[in-house]
């Protein structure tokens, strides 16, 4: 077993961050004007520029697969501006399911390694040259759930 | 795949050893009535002695003991560290956990499993808790419970191995490990080891003529098993141990640990077992696997 801290939250940065680029990319494609599209493209615009702000922080460069996946929502957006309203909206309720249940699963990662940080702090009896899970980034995880959550609420 | 017993060394100076862990040709020996950790050679000679809490002792009776009965090695950013677990069948003396950092003079640091172990208590398919055994497995502490007549043994799967400090919920999968009966009498796994290179884990079973998992009864004998394509059985639900071997000099022994010392990928596996004797010396077995 051999775990790297800050190797481990770098990587749950970075592929958040890919996965919220590909759906802003779908959403400046399908150019709806209604309230739903225009909140969630806001939401996704917002949660994509503080995650690359995390990175910018840290001197990292966003995942290689950031850029292919933004170009793979462009792509989505465009058929997915073509197909009955009712079929996109169920697709963007599925997606928010998937990017909360992602970020549940990171938020709980991240809360255990700063569990397993401080019990080997207490080990080595000084503190680790780096401080990852930082509280930036799981304060910004715990939001973003709030906040999908609530709105998944409201769907519901 | 069958096995050699190339080496036998008595411990006398350590009694009832129940981990062993091999590190930087040392190997790391815990009693499971002691609060001292014995770094020895390979051989068994004794080279340092690391008390857990002030004034370690040795032969703390049984209500009282640690029962220290699974331990294994972990790096965290690069270093290495030692974790050693109480069996949890008696709390709350039984329920701590150790780590110490292999590298340094540092003391080791003692934390409570009680969170974990009551949780595992109230699960209804754990009759009796009794943690034999600790291994990592890809990024994870993994545990055996052992079973006896009355239930299998069980590997259980926590999401994280945590200290009582943490708050997060504690999630685990259990599986099922049957082990098979020596001389008539249920077996029960007392330790575990994960070969990484053939992708399996490798099991030491042994039984006893007792009902339960508190008292200690006459020691039957030990059989060393494994569990191949660990990695694709892991997620199921129950898990059958192929036997390897018995071999007369192990046999009447109870094997408690088992560690790998030499593992090139090879056709032979080089591997560490002890054995608690129930208040005789302990004793110290290399082993070679043959793939």
């Amino acid at each position: 077993m051999a775990v790297d801290l800050k190797k481990r939250t770098e990587y749950f940065i970075r592929d958040l961050h890919a996965r919220e680029a590909m759906r802003l990319g779908c959403y400046r494609q399908i150019g709806s004007t209604e309230n739903r599209e225009l909140e969630l493209r806001e939401r996704k615009s917002r949660h994509e520029a503080f995650l690359k702000d995390l990175l910018r922080k840290r001197g990292l460069p966003p995942i290689w697969y950031a850029r292919v996946l933004y170009i793979f929502g462009h792509i989505f957006g465009l058929v997915a501006a073509r197909l009955p309203q009712s079929w996109v909206a169920w697709f963007e309720d599925l997606l928010e399911f998937w990017i909360l249940m992602r970020y549940k699963k990171y938020l709980r990662e991240m809360t255990l390694d700063a569990a397993l940080r401080s019990m080997i702090e207490s080990v080595q009896l000084k503190r680790l040259p780096h401080n990852e899970p930082a509280e930036d980034a799981i304060r910004l995880l715990e939001s973003y759930i709030q906040e999908q959550e609530l709105s998944l609420q409201k769907i519901v | 795949m069958k096995f050699t017993l190339t080496h036998q060394y008595t411990l006398p100076d350590i009694a009832s050893a129940s981990v062993a862990e091999y590190y930087d040709s040392c190997l790391l020996i815990l009693g499971d009535d002691s609060n001292i950790l014995f770094q020895t050679t390979p051989e068994g000679k004794i080279l340092k002695k690391i008390p857990l809490q002030p004034g370690g002792l040795t032969g703390i009776p049984k209500k009282q003991k640690p029962d220290w009965e699974g331990g294994t090695m972990i790096f965290v950013e690069d270093k290495p560290y030692f974790l050693a677990a109480g069996s949890g069948s008696d709390s709350p003396q039984r329920d701590n956990a150790m780590m110490l950092e292999v590298a340094s003079e540092n003391p080791p640091v003692v934390f409570s499993l009680s969170r974990l172990y009551e949780k595992l208590k109230e699960d209804k398919n754990i009759q009796q808790l009794n943690i034999e055994s600790l291994f990592t497995f890809q990024n994870k502490v993994l545990l055996i419970n052992r079973g006896g007549l009355f239930q299998p043994n069980h590997l259980i799967i926590p999401d994280f191995f945590l200290p009582d400090t943490g708050t997060a919920e504690i999630q685990y999968h259990l599986v099922t490990i049957e082990s098979p009966l020596i001389q008539g009498f249920q077996s029960g796994i007392s330790g575990a080891v994960y070969d990484e290179a053939s992708n399996s884990l490798i099991v030491c079973a042994s039984a006893e003529n007792t009902s339960d998992t508190y008292n200690d009864g006459e020691i039957i004998g030990s059989v060393l098993g494994r569990v191949a394509d660990f990695s694709e059985k892991i997620s199921s639900n129950e898990i059958r141990l192929e036997e390897i071997a018995y071999s007369e000099p192990v046999l009447n022994q109870k094997i408690e640990s088992l560690c790998i010392t030499n593992d090139s990928g090879d056709e032979n596996l080089q591997m560490i077992a002890v054995s608690d004797n129930d208040g005789k010396h302990s004793e110290l077995f290399h082993i070679t696997l043959h793939r």
